[in-house]
């Protein structure tokens, strides 16, 4: 029988900081689903942000 | 989604425009379209394919405008077609339009392309504002592979429970319980990912880039063998089934049944075994892989216990004082040879010496210690041998048990080919196909396993080379930060699919087997297995061959099962974007039409309660009785198609149909 966790303890590998990235790109692509072609194109450059300035410095 | 009106233009039987406004009131949610043999029932369930998808299941595919209208050409110069659906999906109104246009110059050369052109607009801030992709977003509205389910041909619907259907099915699920959304980012993010490992690879220094160019290189070929394994793991599963059905159909040939069962249980019994074998064969890499070493420890133990032996003999010709007693006499300022230590330094010291030098344990404590352990390693020795020996010879009997049972199937396979028996060889020689084939993919997935494993190990150890690289540009480090921060984050959002993705399975699972139970008279049993395929068996837990009313109500109960779900998930949405389900229509062409009059009853006593909307399309003759007695009350509106025989008013003469509001 696999061994599938649970969501919580899932979501408890990241920091809150870590979260916070996960849900923008979800939302991200919620929205990218969401008929505008535009975003769809910038996608990924979206996600490199969220990244981008999620992790900033030292 | 859910449709709240069709506009016909001049498509196969329906000359001019005509329209059919959906029901969607709640609890009268079911249309009814009454309709004759050769009204444009079928046209009308195509209807809807055609506009979504640009394609048809009709047998003249390219023949999609109305006669009469196209010998109107001569008239007009140029004449259309289209279908209009207004339909809402996830609170926003859409408006579809395919069209097919003919001109004067295209006459009597019926258009070879009948894709046509499409618009879709979405109503937002009190307009229709149309979308570039229609194609892409129409997919993810109504996936097409799964059409033939949502507009459901009863006559012609084809068995869901074949293993080919089985990533049909995987599709379905993922598109319907939206998925999409966390598959998407998992593919985003995963390309992102590299994005920072290329500016880390930018800012870093030769021996680092290494390192990565050589993790790209690994991470990229496991990501293809993985594809690779999939795709073997599903042509297994695919010839499995197909293997199946013909073993169901040979146990069926009275003359050979009794073979074939017995057959059947011996390919069971080495199934058992191969089994068994690998789980054995496992056992006996993890016992060499942890206790290997214990097999060069003979001479080892042996020196160990000679050099101990050595120590112990001098150690006997020397007193060991215990620090407890040189402590002692520390404290009481005198030796036990009555020197006074404060009186002589170099006496303090030697005695002080002596305290520095001693361990907690004295040597003899040590060597007791020692000694034991030394013997302990060969018992650990013995039992590994012990041990190894009986996995081996238990990996040798199941070998040679697997070998008698090919043996005596090949036997059996034998008697079975010497029977004289029409389409029995042709039935033997595929089986024989199938198995071969199963052999040779079995063998390829063996070396993906292989491969993907040492791959992995081989990412493991770059990961920690990375890691542990010291000279690294302070402009990578912000770099290396990033990428990590996203394999992490990719990491949680494959781990959340797995874990989404199994809940649908479980959930869908017993749904189907509810509703199964509901639909079908016999006590069957269905279930989903971990690849998606659905599986039908009998009372003694036989796959069966399913009638065509079977499979019909086996596929109606799988669709029914899936919107039923997708539309609780959506009603208990909680925003967060992931798997939140959906509300789907069904729109089925005499569903009826197959079943026996009991079937029929229990079906149409349950159909109203699959979906949000409900729109069937039948013969007066298969709405009459139960179906009218149990679906009456749930109908909101009901249309007729009229159907008028060929006009004799002039040459050339059409047939066409009407739509009219109903009152039946």
């Amino acid at each position: 029988m696999e061994n599938v966790n649970t969501l919580e303890e899932v979501l408890m590998r990241l920091d809150n900081r870590e979260k916070k990235m996960l849900k923008n790109i979800l939302d991200l692509e919620k929205a990218a689903l969401d008929r505008n072609s535009q975003k769809r194109v910038q996608i990924k450059k979206e996600i490199y942000d969220v990244i981008k300035m999620g992790v900033k410095s030292e | 989604m859910i449709f709240n009106k069709i506009e016909l233009h001049n498509f196969r039987q329906f000359y001019g425009t005509q329209e059919i406004i959906f029901s969607i009131k709640d609890g009268k949610h079911v249309t009814v379209i009454h309709g004759e043999n050769g009204s444009g029932k079928t046209a009308l369930l195509n209807a809807f394919n055609w506009c979504l998808y640009g394609k048809t299941d009709l047998p003249k595919p390219n023949d999609l405008i109305n006669e009469f209208a196209y010998s109107e050409m001569d008239k007009l110069g140029k004449v259309e077609m289209y279908i209009e659906l207004e339909f809402k999906s996830r609170q926003t109104e859409y408006l579809l339009r395919r069209t097919l246009k003919f001109e004067e110059k295209d006459k009597w050369t019926f258009a070879k392309d009948t894709t046509g052109e499409v618009t879709l607009k979405y109503y937002s801030d009190d307009r229709y504002k149309e979308i570039g992709n229609p194609s892409i977003e129409l997919n993810q509205i109504l996936p097409e592979n799964m059409r033939n389910y949502f507009f459901f041909d009863g006559e012609r619907i084809d068995n869901l429970s074949k293993q080919e259907d089985s990533l049909e099915i995987k599709e379905a699920i993922k598109t319907i319980m939206d998925l999409e959304v966390l598959e998407r980012s998992i593919e985003h993010t995963k390309s992102v990912k590299k994005q920072f490992m290329d500016e880390f690879k930018e800012n870093t220094n030769d021996s680092t880039k290494l390192v990565v160019n050589q993790l790209e290189n690994a991470t990229s070929k496991l990501d293809n063998m993985k594809v690779e394994l999939d795709q073997v793991k599903n042509n297994i599963s695919i010839r499995k089934s197909q293997k199946q059905d013909i073993e169901i159909k040979l146990s069926k040939i009275d003359s050979i049944a009794v073979i074939q069962q017995e057959r059947m249980e011996l390919e069971k019994e080495k199934g058992k075994s191969e089994m068994e074998l690998r789980d054995v064969s496992k056992k006996i890499t993890q016992k060499i892989s942890k206790e290997g070493y214990l097999a060069i420890t003979r001479s080892l133990v042996h020196r160990v216990s000679e050099r101990l032996e050595e120590t112990n003999n001098t150690r006997s010709s020397r007193v060991e004082v215990p620090i407890r007693v040189l402590k002692t006499i520390i404290e009481n300022d005198k030796c036990i040879c009555g020197t006074s230590l404060s009186d002589g330094q170099d006496a303090l010291a030697e005695i002080k010496h002596l305290l520095d030098h001693s361990s907690p344990d004295n040597e003899a404590t040590s060597y007791a210690y020692l000694s034991g352990d030394n013997k302990l390693v060969d018992s650990y020795r013995n039992r590994f041998f012990e041990d190894l020996t009986d996995l081996r010879k238990r990996e040798a009997n199941l070998i040679e048990h697997i070998d008698d049972t090919m043996n005596r199937i090949e036997e059996k396979s034998a008697e079975i080919s010497k029977r004289d028996f029409e389409d029995l060889n042709g039935l033997e020689k595929k089986r024989k196909t199938f198995e071969l084939e199963i052999e040779s993919y079995q063998k390829d997935l063996g070396l993906l396993e292989n491969s993907i494993e040492n791959y992995e190990r081989e990412i493991k150890d770059l990961e920690k080379q990375l890691a542990e690289q010291k000279e690294i540009e302070s402009k990578a480090v912000i770099s290396k930060k990033r990428y990590e921060t996203s394999a992490k984050i990719l990491d949680v959002m494959e781990q959340i699919h797995i874990i989404k993705e199994n809940e649908v399975k479980v959930e869908l699972k017993e749904r189907l087997k509810k509703v199964y139970s509901y639909f079908l008279r016999k006590e069957y049993s269905i279930d989903l297995s971990s690849d998606f395929t659905l599986i039908v068996k009998n009372k003694s837990q036989k796959k069966v061959a399913m009638s065509q009313g079977e499979r019909q109500i086996t596929s109606l109960s799988f669709i029914g099962a899936i919107v039923e779900m997708a539309r609780e998930k959506y009603n208990k949405r909680s925003g967060n974007g992931i798997g939140e389900g959906g509300i789907y229509p069904l729109v089925m062409d005499s569903p009826f039409g197959a079943l026996d009059s009991d079937h029929r009853k229990r079906v149409a006593q349950g159909v109203h309660k699959l979906s949000d909307q409900i729109i069937v399309i039948l013969s007066t003759s298969q709405w009459k009785g139960q179906v009218e007695e149990s679906l009456s009350n749930y109908v909101g509106s009901s249309y007729t198609l009229d159907y008028q025989a060929p006009m004799v008013s002039g040459d050339p003469s059409f047939e066409f149909t009407k739509i009219e509001v109903s009152s039946k």
